[in-house]
């Protein structure tokens, strides 16, 4: 039955090849998107980072002292890896809202590849802002080496997989639009504020560390913190943790395109 | 020699308490244009969407020759089907050039056969715009080149003409042709029944779900063409009140042009019987036997004349 052709994954790792050109292609053609990514780490940085770095100086972070601006730095980067959320979410919506999913499945492009793919336009985006923060945080005098703030970058990399399978996920399975803008903007946006991406966790109410507890970025954001500024306890254990948890999500994401009926459009 | 490469057996899709199509037996074969015909909602869209692969039937099955598909599986079809499949943030030439690379052909190929696409579909000079810049005609020729990119051996193509002038149409189902000569094969569904009636060697009538005829196109009007049918010229324009009264008599008369008149007689009616009923009304000036298009005989049968 031709209703099987999809799960005979006829591409193969081709199939992850195309998808990746795609999304590259749909990013360079946006030219309004790639200059919002340009500006969006600059306005962070400068309005919040600086903003705040003008009264706390110096932190105490696991056993070392850091500049305020380069602990907020890293929280940045957290920032911005669920606001790539978004991207991942309109990019699949046009895929299944416009019957691209079902060609794509159809002609043998593999769930897995799929989701890994889908993920390649947010990864632009991300390596673009990192390069961006990294640049504007060094002419403002900030201490991270270039080799730590690289490896961080991988986790980085590592985390936004996370999310935009988490992305993936949510457009997979709701199908009303107007829930799934409520969930960008009830949800996804306040997330990356309950993690301690401006403050620290052991300072800050009751309340706020509990929340903080239950979300996912707080440990992420601690992983990409172990790398970038060389802490010593646990960095490899909690890498190891984030590194496992985001394959458990892409499995989750992959599994349900694997499942989702296909459509060529959606109301 | 013809090979049968696709196999329709009982094949129905139900929606809640509705049938989409039921029962549906039919073959396609190589080297066949074949024109699949009926209404809105009579099914035509599920039936692709079904043989595609999109949709699973309720029951049934659709099985293809596993040679003809050996294991480029779904590149071996060409599917358009009646919406647009278009990615909106890419430009024209991503769109079609991903068709290409979705058949898996390496990528100096499929940028030979993306500028041939184009070139077709007379989309070239607009390669680098995007398609949210097109008309919708512009974007439907778009689909077009997406899904025929990779020349497949099996073009299923849902109302391909729809929106397209008349010149990209008939080129479009030139090149069909030429591909079904070639020993590949075609159904495609279209309201423009001339362009059918032109290019296409069977015909598949369907209605409420089910086929009324799968067969060859030109038997199909000579066996169902109404066995009385008359282009007649007349030395006054008729009106409506001389037609409802014609129609009373069993006469059903459709106006084709100034004078001009296509008579259709009951089988208990002839010639005489027809210059007596008319001479109070009309002179005849001209009587022309006449064998029906498709498009003529598809209306007479909507009207319930079959």
């Amino acid at each position: 039955m031709p209703s099987q052709f999809r799960e005979q994954h006829y591409l193969g790792i081709k199939g992850l090849k195309i998808i990746i050109k795609n999304e590259l292609n749909a990013f360079l053609r946006n030219k309004g998107l790639i200059i919002s990514q340009l500006v969006q780490p600059i306005l962070y940085y400068i309005f919040i980072v600086l903003g705040i770095n003008s009264f706390v100086t110096n932190i105490a972070y696991e056993g070392k002292t850091i500049s305020y601006a380069d602990y907020a730095l890293t929280g940045i980067l957290g920032i911005l890896i669920i606001s790539q959320m978004t991207q991942t979410i309109y990019r699949i919506t046009i895929d299944k809202r416009y019957g691209l999913l079902a060609l794509k499945r159809q002609s043998g492009v593999s769930p897995f590849y799929y989701i890994i793919g889908m993920s390649m336009y947010p990864t632009i985006g991300i390596c673009i802002q990192s390069s961006v923060l990294y640049i504007i945080a060094t002419l403002f005098g900030s201490s991270i080496g270039l080799m730590n703030y690289l490896a961080g970058i991988i986790v980085v990399i590592i985390v936004l997989y996370f999310w935009t399978s988490i992305a993936a996920l949510i457009t997979m399975k709701i199908n009303d639009y107007q829930r799934r803008d409520s969930i960008i903007s009830f949800i996804i946006t306040p997330l990356g504020f309950t993690a301690p991406a401006f403050y620290l966790i052991t300072n800050v109410p009751t309340f706020i560390k509990v929340i903080g507890y239950f979300n996912p970025l707080t440990y992420q954001l601690y992983a990409i913190r172990s790398i970038v500024f060389a802490t010593p306890a646990n960095s490899l254990l909690i890498i190891v943790l984030v590194f496992l948890a985001t394959l458990i999500m892409i499995s989750i994401s992959s599994f349900a395109v694997s499942k989702m009926s296909l459509v060529l459009t959606e109301r | 020699m013809k090979k049968n490469i696709l196999d329709i057996k009982d094949l129905s899709l139900k929606y809640e308490e509705k049938f989409a199509i039921k029962d549906i037996n039919l073959s396609i074969f190589t080297g066949e244009i074949v024109a699949l015909v009926g209404h809105n909602g009579a099914g035509k869209s599920s039936l692709f969407n079904i043989i595609a692969g999109i949709q699973t039937p309720t029951t049934g099955s659709v099985e293809f020759d596993q040679d003809f598909i050996e294991k480029r599986l779904f590149a071996t079809i060409g599917f358009s089907p009646q919406t647009q499949v278009m990615d909106w943030y890419t430009n024209v030439w991503d769109n079609v050039y991903l068709g290409s690379q979705l058949a898996g052909i390496d990528a100096k190929t499929g940028k030979l056969l993306t500028e041939k696409a184009l070139d077709l579909l007379s989309i070239s000079d607009l390669k680098n715009k995007p398609v949210d810049a097109l008309s919708g005609g512009q974007q439907q020729r778009v689909q077009i080149a997406r899904s025929i990119v990779h020349q497949p051996d099996f073009y299923l193509l849902d109302e391909p003409t729809t929106g397209l002038d008349a010149e990209t149409s008939n080129r479009l189902l030139s090149f069909l042709k030429k591909e079904a000569a070639k020993g590949k094969s075609v159904f495609v569904s279209s309201h423009d029944l001339h362009l059918l009636e032109e290019f296409c060697d069977n015909l598949v009538l369907i209605d409420k779900g089910r086929v009324l005829y799968a067969g060859d196109l030109k038997n199909f009007l000579i066996e169902n063409a109404p066995k009385k049918s008359y282009k007649i010229t007349t030395d006054r324009s008729i009106d409506e009140e001389i037609i409802h009264k014609l129609n009373e008599k069993g006469i059903a008369v459709t106006g084709l042009d100034n004078f001009q008149y296509r008579f259709i007689l009951n089988q208990e009616s002839d010639l005489t019987q027809l210059f007596m009923d008319t001479k109070e009304f009309f002179r005849i000036d001209e009587i022309v036997k006449e064998t029906m298009s498709l498009r003529d005989l598809y209306i007479h049968y909507r009207e319930g004349g079959l």
